[in-house]
């Protein structure tokens, strides 16, 4: 090869690898890391609403929770979040229950009415205004899984409490309030489940 | 059996960048959609998601935690807790059978030897493997114990398994695989667990744990394991398994500080005695000698998100071994002592930088080694004491040439060792995405093993011929030197993953490796005068290449809620080039010639499940190791919440077999049929 062209190629090549430090360099210089974002509502009440169709699944209802056999599957939810309550009620729109019951999602003022209404399980948002225990008092033994997002829910009158741990939705259950009411908590739930437990203090 | 996940996960990335937090995610076909604006993510039916799952989504970030990256350009998987927990293993080493490519081979009930693609049959001392980000491959002897990676099953959050070179971002000793063993954060771990295992011939094992909250932020766990296998079934051949005891406790502490400062602070500690069986020459029996070894580790992680630095992480620990096993009968006369004990002090320091369409992740470390092998009687050590530094730097940026569709990631590491000087370890990776339901991925790397201690210093008689009236009698040992080099390899690999539907995925991988100054023992013979006697020193030197080449396929499928459906298969060959001087060098080229395993998990009424795998293990080349079948199952029942039960089989088809070939550290003994029964409580 001619020396002029190797040693102009060697240059070339030389200015590439130069560019590419110098393009490194920026990107590290001027990278602007994201803050951490805001957790997404929308989100993480789409994943709640999952886990409450997964529920449906593996936790067993006594007959006595429905009036017949026909009869739908009621979620009731105590709280005024729109975005919550938008989203449970999107994921949640035209599904059927294992066991073929339409669920319908409904919106409810106290945990009385929506025990008197029927509903089988019972979402308390985090702005329902309401204590686990007033919840848990209000539907004693009756079936209805009480589920809240908010800590200490399941060991002071509810039954299940999402728990956002390392950004991820995970939940904790109470295996004896289940037992209340009557309802059977499948070992798969169980098992991704961390148990919890009344301290005594309820009701 | 579950399926372990096929893919790799986001931490998984972290073979290619240590200690990154959780990346991106995408559950294949849903990836483009959670990264879409809020309309778009309407379409996704998060019903469809099971409990696991659904626990694995991110919310602030719209990123997984653990699951699979669908485009990773490299061969990876993992093992998620529930993975581990349904195989019914009682070890994190054998629950890594479910993982296509690992030859995973039981040599005692407290020992393994695994090996990726190939070298596995001496000791495996081309996989790297860290637990808690903490690296246990031994600078002595330049393997795994895996008695040490052995953390208690049920505290594993995930293992995750990258078959291919790490060396870019791991370093030297990362060659032909990573296996990365994280535990659960403390905070996952509330509340108190205790268990209880007997296995028909693999003894008892014991485990108590307790979590609590300190406070809002702040959370701690303390554990404890014995595992007592004196208990097992006498066996009526011998030589039988190594009796033997272990305690294993811990603490750990995981604090939040805020969102985006996140503490780790944990210390273990390991003690085991057990007794080897070997052969005695000069009785031509074997009789029991006793060993005992301990280790200990202290770590402190700081990872902090968000700041002007990107995601940072601080990582330092130290840890102490210590190994003594008296009485050992020599060929050269009297007996073998060998006492070692060594502390490492690591500090590593990574940075993840994000901008743009470049991801960059950079960082650095340094680790000294103090160590004193005491050795006596027989083996002498040129150097028994003294203390060895490394430190290296890297920087890997992954390029985005078409926004989710090509990605190219490049970068090196520079690693220096006393011994082997500056090593460059680059490699250049590029993933093709063309849509959601697969992804095309190419690599080539370099990396290299750095010789151990025991290459390089050891003197060890082997054999001691006798003379006859016309010869003098053969002195045959084996010698270490410090020329002794690195052994250096460079792969091409290629892969591809396919989902054509959510709950169906495959990953198949092919690659070629080509290996350079791989260790050979070169003859080195002295006559020596009085008494009169031929010296042979087999001396280690580099002296050999070698070309491997394979595939790796596995299968996945989740039928339903209920039901999932897994395989593996793996077809591989490695030949040396060049004339191993023995038949213990030649073995070390030892691999399966083929491996495939095949299972099912179920979820059946009444609370019960069941689980299965069938293993076939090919014959290992280089050796005399037949192949076997292994096959496992469990019953689980969970009558109440708290409470866990299990009944199972291990190695159901043979009552014994060998998964090991005739020469390694440990003593070796064939794996028996073990029927176990566990008890789990939570309260």
């Amino acid at each position: 090869m001619h020396p002029g062209l190797l040693s102009t190629l060697r240059r070339q090549a030389g200015l590439r690898a130069a560019a590419l430090a110098a393009c490194l360099a920026c990107a590290v210089l001027t990278a602007r890391p994201g803050h951490a974002a805001p957790a997404d509502t929308d989100l993480e009440y789409r994943i709640k609403a999952a886990y409450l169709y997964n529920f449906t699944k593996f936790i067993d209802w006594p007959p006595r929770a429905f009036p017949d056999s026909k009869a739908p599957f009621t979620i009731g939810i105590l709280g005024t979040d729109p975005a919550a309550t938008h989203a449970i009620d999107e994921t949640l729109r035209g599904k059927t229950t294992h066991t073929g019951r339409p669920i319908v999602v409904r919106v409810f003022r106290t945990a009385g009415s929506a025990a008197a209404s029927g509903a089988q399980l019972l979402f308390v948002l985090h702005d329902a205004g309401v204590s686990a225990a007033a919840v848990g008092r209000t539907i004693g033994t009756r079936p209805v899984l009480i589920v809240g997002e908010r800590a200490g829910f399941a060991e002071h009158g509810g039954t299940i409490n999402f728990v956002v741990s390392g950004d991820a939705v995970q939940f904790e259950i109470n295996p004896r309030r289940a037992a209340i009411a009557g309802l059977h908590v499948s070992g798969v739930v169980a098992s991704v489940a961390r148990l919890v437990h009344d301290p005594g203090d309820w009701p | 059996m579950d399926c372990p996940t096929t893919h790799p996960s986001a931490s998984v990335r972290r073979a290619f960048r240590p200690w990154r937090h959780r990346r991106r995610l995408v559950l294949g076909a849903l990836a483009a959609l959670l990264l879409a604006s809020g309309p778009l993510r309407a379409e996704i039916d998060f019903t469809q998601l099971s409990l696991d799952e659904l626990g694995e989504i991110r919310i602030s970030t719209l990123e997984r935690r653990s699951e699979p990256l669908f485009d990773t350009p490299a061969a990876v998987s993992v093992l998620r807790a529930p993975d581990i927990l349904r195989a019914g293993d009682a070890s994190v080493a054998d629950a890594l059978r479910l993982i296509p490519g690992l030859n995973v081979a039981q040599l005692n009930p407290d020992k393994w030897e695994i090996g990726v693609r190939g070298f596995n049959g001496v000791t495996s001392t081309k996989l790297l493997v860290m637990v808690d980000g903490m690296n246990l491959y031994s600078p002595y002897y330049g393997g795994v114990d895996w008695a040490l990676a052995d953390v208690p099953v049920e505290d594993v959050d995930q293992v995750e398994v990258v078959r291919g070179p790490g060396a870019t971002l791991w370093g030297v000793n990362a060659v032909n695989g990573i296996v990365s063993v994280t535990t659960k954060s403390a905070r996952d771990t509330l509340g108190a667990l205790v268990s209880v295992r007997e296995g028909s011939t693999a003894g008892l094992v014991s485990y108590a744990r307790y979590g609590a909250a300190l406070g809002r932020h702040a959370w701690v766990r303390v554990y404890a394991r014995a595992i007592d296998s004196n208990t097992a079934t006498p066996r009526s051949n011998t030589p039988g398994p190594t009796p033997f005891r272990q305690v294993r406790t811990g603490v750990r502490v995981d604090a939040d500080e805020t969102d985006r400062l996140h503490f780790t602070w944990q210390a273990d500690y390991l003690l085991e005695d057990n007794q080897p069986q070997l052969n005695d020459p000069r009785s031509a029996s074997a009789r029991e000698y006793d060993n005992w070894y301990d280790h200990g580790d202290v770590l402190g992680r700081m990872t902090w998100k968000g700041g002007a630095a990107g995601t940072l992480t601080v990582q330092t620990y130290v840890d102490h071994g210590g190994d003594h096993v008296a009485g050992i009968p020599s060929l050269g006369g009297g007996t073998l002592a060998l006492s070692q004990s060594g502390t490492d002090y690591d500090l590593d320091v990574s940075d993840d930088l994000r901008h743009g369409r470049h991801d960059l992740v950079w960082g650095g470390g340094a680790r000294s080694t103090q160590f004193d092998i005491a050795a006596r009687y027989g083996i002498q050590v040129r150097q028994p004491t003294g203390t060895e530094n490394r430190y290296n730097f890297f920087a890997q940026d992954e390029y985005t040439l078409l926004p989710d569709t090509l990605k190219f990631t490049y970068g090196t590491k520079f690693e220096h060792h006393e011994s082997i000087g500056w090593q460059v370890l680059p490699s250049v990776r590029l993933a093709w995405t063309p849509g959601s339901r697969q992804t095309w991925w190419a690599a080539v790397s370099r990396a290299v093993r750095a010789p151990s201690r025991s290459e390089r210093d050891i003197f060890m008689p082997l054999a001691q011929l006798p003379g006859s009236p016309t010869s003098p009698p053969v002195d045959v040992n084996l010698v270490g030197t410090t020329a002794t080099r690195e052994e250096v390899l460079t792969a091409y690999e290629a892969g591809w993953r396919f989902r054509p539907q959510p709950r169906l995925t495959f990953d198949c991988t092919a690659y070629v490796n080509d290996y350079t100054q791989l260790r050979n023992l070169a003859p080195v013979v002295s006559f020596q005068a009085a008494p009169p006697a031929v010296i042979d020193n087999l001396t280690i030197d580099n002296s050999l290449r070698a070309v491997g080449y394979g595939v790796e396929g596995q299968a996945n499928w989740r039928v339903s809620d209920t039901w999932r459906l897994n395989a593996g298969v793996t077809e591989e060959r490695l030949q040396p080039r060049g004339t191993p001087v023995t038949a213990l060098v030649a073995a070390d080229f030892a691999l399966p010639d083929l491996m495939w395993n095949a299972g099912t998990w179920v979820a059946l009424p009444h609370d019960v499940e069941f689980s299965t795998e069938v293993y076939r293990v090919g014959g290992m080349t280089h050796t005399t190791v037949p192949g076997y079948f292994r096959a496992d199952a469990q019953l689980t029942w969970r009558p109440i919440a708290e409470l866990e039960l299990n009944v199972g089989v291990q190695n159901a088809f043979e009552p014994t077999h060998l998964e090991y070939g005739t020469a390694s550290l440990y003593p070796i003994a064939p794996v028996d049929r073990n029927f176990f029964a566990r008890v789990q409580w939570r309260f």
